[in-house]
């Protein structure tokens, strides 16, 4: 699949968070305030282009070739805290002032679905290395989107009147609801045009 | 359904619990695996205790779980491969489980295997319930039938009369879930609210 | 010093034991596994062939979406059907399929085998009808490419996984010409 078309199916019609159901605690959790959503965001559009390039290295370059494709899991789960920490070193190191803005958001990325998900997805569908980073990014970004869209429209929400048991979470999960329904038109118009 | 639910209370466990509701057998199926992991985790983790240095405690801990992950994987593909088929990606997914590792990182590192033990199949348990609800009202809704394993004669699905024919179809896509997950909160906020009122008045 | 090399040293040790576990693991279930998986293709195989004998796997002259053909022989040791193994492609990576059709390239029978894509929207290709809208088409009527070519009904069945269904769509497509030139040929 070419590079658009990866871009397109992880950022729109494959999107994470609204279509794949991949990441969806803190997508309902964190999405309270934007600059939460932001933060986060940054940080895991980062991290699943790292996490998907090093899954599809570690398979390709040691599980396959010496039969322990059943180590699997438990090597992309160490390989999502390796990177963690590194990354988080590196960025004190270098600008100890942009770690003080992402910083606190890495921890929570060691368990992120997206991030495990990606790196399942890249190996089990077979891309190459190139590609592999291309879809970290673009899956690290259509969740980026997810989650700043979901921030936006609870800050409108709380301007609206909702009835009371439907407060708080039940009318995050239905906005997020109708909010996939919208991103289907992307399955039936775009693509429509695009490839049919 | 009890007052501390992982999903509906905690919101815990969510991934799983939205996009393998699309058919009952399936929820039934990953409800299973996760107290399975749930309970052999929180054994394992409170006999290790405090052999594991403090700054080690997650990697450890996730490397714990993945490897039972893993293990159910591979009986799963050996033995029942439909559904290990049916489940894909969030099997091994259920490494990164949020409510896993809550319950294991809370609990089970400060108790004794026996409390833990317990702890983790109550915990287990209520996601059990809750994996199986939404499933229920998805599979109904979005398809009219409802999918169990083949057992004997039985083929393993009930058909719903009138709703198989004319089917919700979105209660079955990605929409659908996050659309049944809102009411069921908003149900179950409802119903625990009540029942926390009740209690104050008497 | 000592203790980041002790800590590291509990870490590893760890992650041995839990190597140990699922080699164990996999050894006793590898065997299993593999026969289910043969299983599964067997027994699909077989309802397609119907009372034919199955010849086996053969990869002549196969190219792009066609990854391999069985032909199905009647008593008289002639052709009856072609059983493709076809790689469509997919959301991500491809869709594996396998479908029978008659000797004029008409399809018979379609199944989606061991996709590994995400339940959900792709997932729905296994479900049953999905591939309705293919079966009969082939020859004399073009295999559905695009969803303005299906029925209203079939057109419902397939919504929400449009890729999915485009990619299908193509490697039958491709699968139809292939069977004809052996038809040709033989």
């Amino acid at each position: 699949m070419s590079y658009v078309g990866i871009i397109v199916t992880f950022v729109f019609v494959q999107n994470f968070a609204l279509n794949r159901l991949l990441g969806i605690c803190p997508f309902i959790g964190v999405s309270r305030s934007p600059g939460t959503s932001l933060g986060l965001g940054v940080v895991i559009t980062v991290v699943s282009a790292l996490s998907a390039l090093a899954a599809r290295t570690v398979y390709h370059q040691a599980l396959l070739p010496l039969g322990l494709t059943y180590l699997e899991t438990v090597s992309f789960v160490l390989i999502a805290v390796a990177l963690v920490r590194l990354l988080g070193e590196t960025v004190r190191r270098a600008s100890p002032g942009l770690h003080a803005v992402f910083g606190g958001f890495l921890p929570l990325v060691t368990t992120n679905c997206v991030v495990l998900g990606i790196a399942l997805v890249v190996v089990r569908d077979g891309y190459g290395a190139a590609e592999s980073i291309v879809a970290g990014l673009a899956a690290g970004a259509g969740y980026f989107l997810a989650l700043g869209l979901m921030a936006a429209l609870r800050d409108s929400l709380r301007k609206e009147w909702v009835p009371k048991p439907f407060r708080g979470v039940s009318i995050t999960f239905i906005s997020a609801g109708l909010m996939s329904l919208a991103f289907m038109a992307f399955d039936r118009a775009l693509l429509k045009n695009l490839f049919g | 359904m009890s007052r501390r639910n992982p999903v509906f209370a905690m919101l815990l466990g969510l991934c799983p619990a939205l996009a393998v509701t699309t058919r009952v057998d399936n929820a039934l199926g990953l409800g299973a695996v996760v107290v399975l992991v749930l309970a052999l985790s929180s054994l394992t983790v409170s006999l290790l205790g405090k052999h594991v240095p403090e700054n080690l405690r997650t990697p450890a801990y996730i490397v714990i779980i993945a490897s039972y992950v893993t293990v159910v994987d591979l009986f799963l593909r050996a033995y029942a491969p439909g559904l290990s088929k049916n489940l894909g990606i969030f099997l091994p997914l259920t490494a990164v489980n949020c409510l896993i590792l809550g319950r294991v990182l809370i609990f089970a590192q400060d108790n004794p295997p026996g409390a833990s033990l317990v702890d983790a199949m109550k915990s287990g348990f209520s996601f059990f319930c809750a994996l199986v609800l939404i499933a229920l009202v998805r599979e109904v809704l979005g398809a009219g039938t409802i999918t169990l394993f083949a057992v004997g004669p039985f083929r393993g699905v009930l058909v719903i009369p009138l709703l198989s024919e004319n089917p919700v179809r979105v209660f079955g896509l990605a929409a659908g879930a996050f659309l049944v997950a809102g009411y069921l909160k908003a149900l179950y906020d409802r119903l625990v609210s009540d029942e926390e009122t009740g209690e104050r008045e008497s | 010093m000592n203790r980041a090399v002790a800590d590291g040293g509990k870490l590893a040790l760890i992650c041995l034991v839990s190597a140990l576990v699922l080699g164990v693991a996999h050894t006793l279930t590898a065997p299993t596994a593999a026969a289910a998986a043969t299983e599964g293709l067997r027994r699909d195989l077989a309802r397609m062939a119907g009372s034919g004998s199955v010849d086996r796997e053969s990869t002549e002259g196969v190219s792009g979406a066609v990854r391999g053909f069985h032909a199905v022989r009647d008593k008289g040791g002639r052709p009856t059907l072609y059983i493709l193994r076809l790689a469509g492609s997919g959301y991500g990576g491809d869709l594996p399929l396998l479908a029978a059709y008659r000797t004029d390239g008409e399809i018979l029978d379609v199944v989606l085998r061991d996709s590994r894509e995400t339940p959900g929207m792709g997932k729905r290709a296994e479900g049953p009808g999905y591939m309705e809208g293919f079966i009969g088409r082939g020859a004399a009527k073009p295999v559905p490419v695009r969803k303005a070519m299906l029925s209203r009904k079939a057109l419902d069945a397939v919504t929400g996984s449009t890729i999915t269904f485009i990619g299908i769509g193509r490697a039958l497509e491709e699968g139809a010409s292939f069977v004809r030139r052996q038809g040709g040929v033989k």
